[in-house]
């Protein structure tokens, strides 16, 4: 149980750290699109 | 953008259901949770060869080069997605029947939409002219799209007589899927199929983004 | 287009009699596909020795022959017309479609001839023995439709990129996979002894993967073939 529960938290930090960079990623876009 | 924020959310959600509930298969155990992460990356593989074929009829259609940069983005999604699907699958494979490799059909089918991907993307990089490169990949992904209705009558044939190994995933994917677990799925594969679009959008306003600032500052 | 039928199966014709002739007069790719042939069937056979395989594996061996020999020989049809730079002469002088038959009927003429040399070297030097006969040859004329059918239009590509290198095997394979899988299949059948209607399936299947090839490649082959 407590392996499964490593594996969540890492996987979840990973996709975390993912999801912000595509925001960031996606933002940034937007900006330079209105110029 | 809303649309990407469930994405977010639904990834999240996902990763945290497939670990914390039970297994979901008794037998195979743990090793059978990454079905809820193989089968949609598998199908994201999919669907991204379906985005590419659309987008290289379209521009045989139209001469549209944004239909040629959106047909390459594709298969190079694609592409990531075909690995990872084949390695997921090889991992599972590994725990659940012994061995990395067994010519499993489903294994199989992903392993050459690997190929094709590959064909694709070589044959791309062989060219240089814009034009020319984009009319024959266009070309190319028609032609290996028409075989793929001969690969899923052929190989599932032949490989028949090998293993049984089938049969477990089959077993998985057809068993009647408690209601949770179904739900949690095709949320893992909504999920997938949105992270798919988001980046495959990114990635195409980025590539028109960076041809427009060559084109005002060549020297860049 | 207003133009006949027999005035286009004539010029197809005169087409293929012109890549025809030419290389009977040089037998530039048919010398090299032949001995790459009988060389890799060479070497299969030193490795095998006295060791006696399965039909299956004889099957295998013999189409996995075919292929890289195909794989050798093949694209020679364009790309010698691009780099002696009469392409562009071949555009002005015929259509797309004419084109395009006249070759894939040239490689066709090619591979079965290979196969006639092949087929008798395989069965002495493998001791490969074929019980049903004519479902053999039904098999490798299909087989050899189908994949002159596929590959004609990939080595049109091919010619037309600047490194050529692997790429027409790279590209041929994902593409020939199932006619592959289906005429070693069918082979096997064929030299174990099965009927005829025990290999329909694989005619058939051999059959429609030649005509659905055929018609796609003849559709797309004006944008390989355009500038």
């Amino acid at each position: 149980m407590s392996a499964n529960l490593g594996v969540m938290i890492v996987v979840l930090i990973i996709w975390l750290g993912v999801f912000v960079y595509l925001l960031r990623l996606d933002k940034k876009v937007k900006e330079l699109e209105r110029k | 953008m809303w649309w990407k924020i469930l994405t977010g959310v639904l990834i999240g959600a996902v990763v945290i259901a497939v670990f914390l509930m039970p297994p979901p298969q008794k037998e195979l155990g743990d090793i059978s949770r990454i079905f809820f992460f193989h089968v949609p990356v598998a199908w994201v593989t999919v669907l991204a060869f379906l985005v590419a074929m659309v987008n290289s009829i379209l521009y045989l259609s139209r001469k549209n080069p944004v239909y040629d940069l959106q047909a390459a983005i594709s298969s190079q999604l694609g592409f990531l997605f075909a690995i990872l699907a084949t390695v997921s699958g090889a991992i599972f494979a590994k725990n659940a029947w012994g061995s990395f490799w067994n010519w499993d059909p489903r294994e199989t089918s992903v392993f050459i939409l690997l190929l094709i991907y590959g064909a694709y993307l070589a044959l791309r990089s062989a060219i240089e002219a814009e034009d020319r490169r984009a009319n024959l990949s266009a070309v190319y992904s028609i032609l290996a799209f028409i075989t793929v209705p001969f690969l899923v009558f052929v190989v599932p044939r032949v490989f028949q007589s090998l293993h049984p190994t089938d049969t477990i995933v089959n077993s998985q994917i057809k068993f009647q899927m408690p209601p949770l677990l179904l739900f949690i799925f095709l949320g893992s594969l909504l999920g997938f199929s949105l992270l798919f679009f988001w980046i495959y959008n990114l990635e195409v306003k980025l590539n028109i983004l960076y041809k427009k600032a060559k084109e005002v500052n060549p020297a860049r | 287009m207003g133009i006949k039928s027999s005035t286009w199966t004539s010029r197809v014709l005169a087409l293929f009699l012109k890549d025809f002739k030419s290389e009977l007069r040089t037998r530039y790719s048919l010398n090299a596909l032949v001995m790459f042939a009988v060389i890799t069937l060479t070497v299969i056979s030193f490795s095998i020795g006295m060791f006696s395989l399965s039909s299956k594996v004889k099957s295998s061996l013999f189409w996995i022959v075919i292929f890289f020999s195909a794989m050798s020989g093949l694209a020679q049809v364009f790309i010698k017309e691009e780099e002696a730079k009469t392409s562009s002469l071949l555009k002005l002088v015929a259509s797309p479609e004419s084109i395009f038959a006249g070759k894939l009927l040239y490689n066709l003429v090619l591979l079965l001839f290979l196969e006639l040399i092949i087929v008798p070297l395989f069965i002495i030097m493998l001791g490969f023995s074929i019980l049903n006969f004519w479902l053999f040859l039904c098999v490798l004329v299909l087989g050899s439709l189908g994949l002159v059918c596929a590959t004609t239009i990939i080595a049109a590509i091919v010619a037309k990129a600047s490194v050529k290198g692997a790429l027409f095997a790279v590209l041929s394979f994902p593409i020939l996979l199932p006619l592959l899988v289906t005429v070693i299949s069918g082979t096997n059948l064929a030299a174990e002894g099965a009927s005829f209607s025990q290999g329909l399936r694989d005619l058939q299947i051999l059959f429609s993967y030649a005509v659905v090839m055929f018609v796609a490649s003849f559709l797309l082959f004006d944008f390989v073939w355009e500038e």
